[in-house]
Parts: structure tokens; sequence; C-alpha cells
């Protein structure tokens, strides 16, 4: 009787085994124009508002849409690229805006509905942004606007009136955290169910959500009555599958199992390359490595010794051996996709460790001190980077001991502002000077970790964001990007690129800012 | 191997008292403990060689020689993404492993015993306290206490040794207290007492030696789990810190290699984890086998 058991059991538990397979090759079963991609992560939000995680927007900016969007070119190689300086209307049909800039009129498209046949009212857009302003994880973004009244002034009109000008106010309008959502039936739902909106979607968007689970995949369907005929989806539907290793998102794109496969190791992305039946095209991106100084803690306090490391890093080598050419070195505060970037000797540094060793000891430290790196672990870039660096501040006599600590402990102690010296990332999804420079550097930006704090820098910031002209405000960022290089607050390293790993029947693959994927491009021939 | 001494009369009737083997020879019957004591000597004279025989400085970047195969360039066992030569930071590795394996070991060791005894010679009170802290001590799973651990006390090579000492802490502990607990209502214990003799006396002198065969098996046992343990948190990021050679932090670092064909990078040093610790636990068994009763007769 036990031997029976035991065997029963024995064959219950091998049965287990090919589910698993089966599942994950029924994604792949539907016909062509079905997009599967593989990603690290599929985030834990539908919300426009809660999200956080900038790569998992994707969802948002399929099942949603905004006022504005970035039309698409076709840049000198040939590849799809979001045109970052023109914005078109998407569900705003029009605007009009006051000479003063501080009174923006936007006109809702007619045809434009909701995925349930509502239509789109200047009412949702209010009630959209009003979310979006009380909300923790997006009142950044709002606050960014400079908005301070809202009004419907009928129907389909929006009239938004901001206390100052803002700069970037087009492009804000176009991020995820401004995704317009149908007032009405998302209150009904909320009624019972305050957390709706994590899991549910209720939008305007080409695409109507089938299936959402955050621990496995995320599938997509195209909707044939999306209201923007002219910009309706190219494929039927997407899946989008969690696969955690990169190792195993590479293979399943090298063996054909899924069609997109992202954040693969940079050390794989050459070979890929040249691998039949795979594409792989290399854009330059704003997301950029910075090694950071905490200007409160002695001796990165002195303006020299912050420069005597600056000349220490070896950039070449970290561009070429630890991000395999798949990074440039940034030249400068504003990295080079970001408007008013300028780039001369006097914006960035070069290695040069005789130099290093002069300035260290004219601050004092002839001989060297210790310190000691935190390191937040999760990306071998970082910890590549940091062995790189800890070389060579040991050729100036810097002692450089890293403390790995896991992400969250590390972004939580970083925000404290009392880490001597780290490694930091940005990645601004506007290539714009005053969101980098608000966002990173003045006295009481809110990622300004290092405590880096020049008067006149924070007052050129006001007088920029003030210009009359944009000549005028690009001017006084040249003139920021100067002192900045000579505070030296962070050491920029390096601006990686934005690598599309895809089979190479899959076309249409556009390039936005911030590196999401906008699905509603992508078609596949078989 | 040979008998010593007088060899038995075979009728056995006689009165010549059988003899007895030497622990040496007990320990020389088991072949895999000779074994695994060929792997510690390796090990430990690799240990304490390191800096002498080691080809190049294990700290050395050289991104001219990365990722080159085993026995390039005078890299015997090839290099890692730095350039780094593996064999000597395999050799390196061995000194921190060994040298923080006997730490850790020593902790748990002099904490659990002086608990442990403590607990079995005074019972009442003192005993129930101490034996259920062990006891909750034991109840988390081994890996997961140390990682917690080493998390509170903050990451590196120091906390990662503690880490692993404290999570063995209940073992030698309950082993204490079984032993002592039971040698101290023995009739010797009890003429020492009514002799006047202190009880830290007692313990040292008379408690202690006897339990010291059974604490030097899971001494020897312990090594081998205690560099498991922590490589296992170095693989994890929380023990020793880069760039400091590490045979558990060099597999994570090669864990993305592995499929791009650099197999090397972690093959190397998980043979050099697993030796080591097989050669502990062979030894330990033949230790074990020593101090078993049963082997102490005569050679046939």
């Amino acid at each position: 009787m036990k031997r029976k058991l035991a065997f029963v059991m024995a064959a219950v538990m091998l049965a287990t085994v090919p589910a698993g397979v089966v599942c994950a090759d029924e994604a792949e079963s539907a016909s062509g124009g079905n997009i599967v991609i593989a990603a690290s992560s599929l985030g834990s939000t539908l919300n426009p508002w809660d999200q956080t995680d900038a790569t998992t927007s994707a969802f948002q900016y399929a099942l949603y849409d905004r006022l504005v969007k970035y039309d698409i070119i076709t840049d000198e190689d040939g590849n799809l690229v979001a045109d970052t300086d023109t914005l078109v209307g998407s569900l705003a049909e029009s605007w009009d805006t006051s000479e003063d800039g501080l009174t923006w009129t936007f006109y809702i498209d007619p045809d434009a509905t909701f995925a349930n046949g509502d239509p789109v009212t200047a009412q949702d857009v209010i009630w959209s942004f009003e979310q979006c302003r009380d909300n923790a994880n997006s009142s950044f973004f709002f606050t960014l606007t400079n908005i301070t009244e809202m009004e419907a002034t009928d129907d389909s009109t929006v009239v938004l009136t901001l206390s100052s000008k803002c700069n970037m106010f087009l492009r804000l309008l176009e991020i995820y955290s401004f995704c317009i959502v149908d007032q009405s039936a998302a209150e009904e739902a909320m009624a019972t169910d305050s957390e709706y909106l994590t899991t549910n979607v209720c939008g305007s968007g080409p695409y109507e959500l089938v299936t959402y689970d955050t621990t496995s995949q995320v599938v997509l369907q195209a909707r044939d009555d999306y209201w923007d005929t002219d910009a309706l989806a190219v494929n039927d539907t997407v899946t989008y599958l969690l696969v955690q290793e990169a190792s195993d998102r590479q293979m399943m794109l090298e063996k054909g199992d899924v069609d997109v496969a992202l954040d693969l190791e940079d050390k794989n992305v050459q070979e890929l390359s040249e691998m039949e039946g795979i594409n792989v095209e290399q854009f330059a991106s704003n997301k950029h490595l910075f090694l950071c100084l905490n200007c409160n803690i002695e001796p990165f306090d002195n303006e020299l010794v912050r420069q005597a490391i600056a000349y220490a890093i070896p950039y070449d080598t970290l561009v070429d051996e630890i991000m395999y050419g798949n990074a440039t070195v940034t030249t400068s505060m504003l990295p080079e996709g970001v408007t008013g970037h300028i780039e001369d000797e006097n914006t960035h540094y070069e290695q040069d460790i005789e130099k290093a060793k002069e300035l260290l000891a004219e601050a004092g430290y002839a001989d060297g001190f210790s310190c000691t790196m935190t390191l937040g672990n999760g990306f071998t870039d970082w910890e590549e980077s940091a062995v790189v660096i800890q070389a060579a501040l040991a050729e100036i006599g810097i002692n450089m001991t890293i403390n790995e600590i896991d992400r969250a402990t590390f972004l939580t102690q970083a925000a404290e502002g009392n880490l001597e010296i780290f490694l930091n990332r940005f990645n601004p999804f506007i290539g714009d000077p005053g969101y980098l420079v608000n966002c990173l550097y003045t006295t009481e930006s809110s990622y300004n970790y290092y405590n880096y704090s020049n008067e006149e820098f924070d007052a050129l910031y006001e007088e920029a964001e003030a210009a009359a002209t944009e000549e005028e405000r690009l001017a006084i960022y040249e003139e920021m990007q100067y002192i900045f290089a000579e505070d030296c607050p962070v050491v920029e390293l390096y601006t990686y690129s934005f690598a599309y790993c895809g089979r190479d029947n899959v076309e249409g693959f556009a390039y936005f800012p911030d590196g999401t994927i906008r699905f509603q491009y992508l078609s596949k021939t078989e | 191997m040979e008998s010593t001494g007088k060899t038995t009369v075979d009728t056995g009737a006689a009165a010549e008292a059988p003899r007895h083997a030497t622990s040496w020879q007990i320990f020389c019957r088991n072949k895999m403990a000779l074994v695994g004591l060929a792997f510690i000597l390796f090990w430990v004279v690799i240990a304490l060689l390191a800096p002498y025989i080691a080809p190049y400085n294990p700290l050395e970047l050289n991104f001219g020689d990365k990722l080159v195969p085993p026995g390039t360039n005078g890299h015997w066992l090839g290099t890692d993404q730095y350039g780094r030569d593996i064999l000597s930071r395999i050799m390196y590795g061995a000194r921190i492993s060994i040298w923080c394996g006997v730490i850790s070991v020593g902790i748990s060791l002099v904490i659990g015993t002086t608990l442990g005894g403590i607990a079995g010679y005074y019972g009442g009170g003192v005993s129930m306290v101490i034996m259920r802290i062990m006891d909750a001590l034991s109840a988390f799973p081994s890996l997961l206490l140390a990682i917690v651990i080493s998390t509170i006390i903050g990451g590196g090579m120091v906390s990662a040794m503690i880490a692993v000492g404290v999570v063995s802490i209940p073992d030698y502990a309950r082993l204490m207290f079984s032993q002592t607990a039971s040698i101290r209502s023995r009739p010797y214990i009890e003429a020492g007492v009514a002799v006047g003799l202190k009880n830290s006396q007692l313990i040292y002198r008379h408690i202690l030696p006897n339990c010291m065969s059974q604490l030097l098996v899971k001494a020897t046992l312990g090594l081998g789990s205690a560099i498991l343990t922590l490589s296992s948190l170095s693989f994890l990021g929380m023990g020793v810190q880069p760039p400091t050679p590490e045979w558990g932090n060099m597999i994570s670092e090669a864990r993305s290699y592995i499929i791009s064909g650099e197999w090397w990078m972690a093959t190397f040093p998980g043979v050099a984890i697993v030796t080591s610790i097989l050669g502990f636990n062979l030894v330990g068994d033949g230790v074990r086998d020593i101090l078993d009763p049963r082997n102490r007769s005569s050679l046939n």
C-alpha cells in the first residue's frame, strides 16, 4: 500500500514538470503579429500615478493616452526614433498658449473615446491631473509643471494656468504620470475597490488588457476600435514575459522563443549583433553614471580633492572594458542628448595621474587618505566600475574600500545624504537642462544626495528658468556647465547606450528618451 | 599497516592484555580520512605560502589579458573579467577561507562550550534560560540567520566571521550541556565537591577534558561548514568585499560568464570549496572513528 502511494505521488510530481514548459509555449502559439518580449521586471502597478518604475511604464503608454505625444522620425542610421523636439497632439487636437506662457488652452479631439465608449472630456483630464497632483509618487512631476489652476470651460476645452513659465511643460505632459483616466468609470470602480486601477484599466489607449500577472506575464491586445485611426497598433497582441536572469533572456532570444529581449548584458551585445537572425540597434540615451562625492564630509569638502579624484579616473577603460563600448564618456554636466549640452576641455576631466597627485598634495593629502564607497548591488557595471575606480584611486594614494549593500538599503542611505563616496545613475526622461539640474544639482534638489551647494549656481538656475528666450536660457546653462565642472561635486563617468535586441523579423522599434518601448509600432513578419 | 609490539596469542586463553591500536593507526585504517587530510594539508600549505608562491598579484587589474582561458600567457587557471590571475586569487582566497573558518569555529567553540558548560553544571533556572535561547537560535535556518546577523552588524569580513560563529554556537552549547550534565552526577565530581574544589576548577580540569573528544569531532566538521557558509555569504555579497579574493565572491562574479563560455572563472573556485570542505568532513569522520570505543580493540 505504502509503495503504491509513493509511486503515485512520484508520478504526480513528475507530471507537473511539463506543465511549466507548456505554459511558456502557450504565449507564443497565437498567430503572427503577436510580439513576445522578455523583460527583467513587470513592475507592480498599472496605476499611472502610483508608477515609480519608468521601465514598466510601457504598459501605461499602451493602455492610456495623454494630451500630447512625440512624433516619430527616422534618424541617419535608418532607425525610428522619437522626435524629442516636436510634440504633436494625442488626446488634445490642438492648443493655444498665452503670450506670457502662463495660460495654456487645450482642445480635446472630439473623436477621442475611452475603451468603454465614453467620450474623453475636459473633466476627465482635470480629474486625472488632480489625481496626479495628490499622489505622493507622481506629485513631483506635477509640481514641475507649475500648474496652479485647472478649468474645464466646456466639455472639450481645458484651461491650465501656471504660476510661472515652465520650459518643459509639453514634455512633462507626455510622461506616464499625466495619463488621462476615465473619471466616471474609475470612480465607480474605486468606490468598491480602492486599488482597482492597480490591476485594471480605464483608459483610451491603443491596447486593452488581457492578462496582468506580475509574477509571470502581461498580455495586451490591440484595439480595433481605437479612436485615433491614424495611430492604430500594427500588431495584434503583445506578450511581456518575466524572465529574471539576463542569460535566460538572451538564450530565449537566440532560440527564437521571444521576439525582443530587454536589458541584456553589455558584454554580449557585440556578439549578439553578429549573430544570424538577430538584430541589434544602438541608441544614445541620456542615462548616465556618476561618482558622487559628499561635499559635507572631509576630505571631499575640499574642491582640490574632488578635482584630484576626477583626474585619476580612467574613463576610457570604463567605457571600453566595463561597458564593452556600449557607452560614451560623459563630457559635461549635461549628457550629449540633453538640450544645451556643450563640450570642451573645461567641461570635463581626462585621466592625468600626475595632475591628480599634484592636486591632492596641494590639498594637504600628499600621503592620500582612506575612505569607504557604499555600493548598491544589482548592476554588474556598477560593481565592475567600482573595482576599476578603486584601483585608480589607489594609484594616487587614496585607499578606498568598497562596502556593497543591497540596492534598497543603498537608496535609503543615499537619500539621507551621509554617504562619503558612492556611484549613482540618473536618466532624465525629458532631455531638458532645467529638468536635470532641478533634480540633481541645485541646493534644494531632491536627488542632491551629495550636498552640493553653490549660491552662484543656484542663482543662475533661477535666472535661466525665467529667461525670456531659449537662447538666453541656454547661454546661462553653458556658464553653469563650466562652474559645475570646476566645482566637481560629482565626477561624470559615462552615458549608457541603449541596445535594442530583437529577432530580425521584427520591425518598428522606435527609441524614446526614457528607454521604454512603445508597443504599437512593432510588427513581425513570419 | 604493521602491528606494534607483541602479537596476540591465537588461542586467546592466556592473560596478556589485548594491544590497543594507536590513534594514528585507527585514523589510517580509514583511507578516505587520509585523502581528507591530504586535502586539508594542501590548502593549509597553499594558504601559508600564498604570498611567496602566487605567480601574480591577485588584485592587479590587467585588461590586456582579460578573460583568457587556462594556460594562456602564464595564467595557469585563466583570468577574470579584469585580467586578474585566477590561480593567485584562489591561493589568497585559501588564506581567507581557512583563517575565517578557524576564527568562526573558535568563536562558536569558546562561547558555545562556556554557555553549555554553565548550563549543564549549574542546572536549574540558569540552564533553562540558556538552553531555551540556544533552541531559539537553532530554530532558524543557519544561512538565513547568518545573513540577518551579517546585515545587522554591517557587511564585511569581520561581520561575516562573527555571523558564522554565532550561528553554530547552539551546536557546541548543546553538546557541552549534555556531556556536562551527565558527567556532573558522576561520583568523582561529587568527590571533588566534597573535597572543596572550586566550580571553575571542576569544570575546566575535570569535566571539560572528558568532553574534548566530541568537541574536537564537531569542530573539525564545523570547519567545513563554516567555510561553506562564509562562501555563501560572500556569494550573496555580504561577506568579503571586492576586490579581496574569496572563493564565494569569485563564483558570484563569475555567474554571468558561465553561459558566455568563460567556465574557468567559476569552476576553479568551486573545486577549491568542494575539496576543502570534503577534506574537513573526511577528517572529521576519521577523528570520530578514533574516538569510537569500538575501535579500541585488538588489531584482528
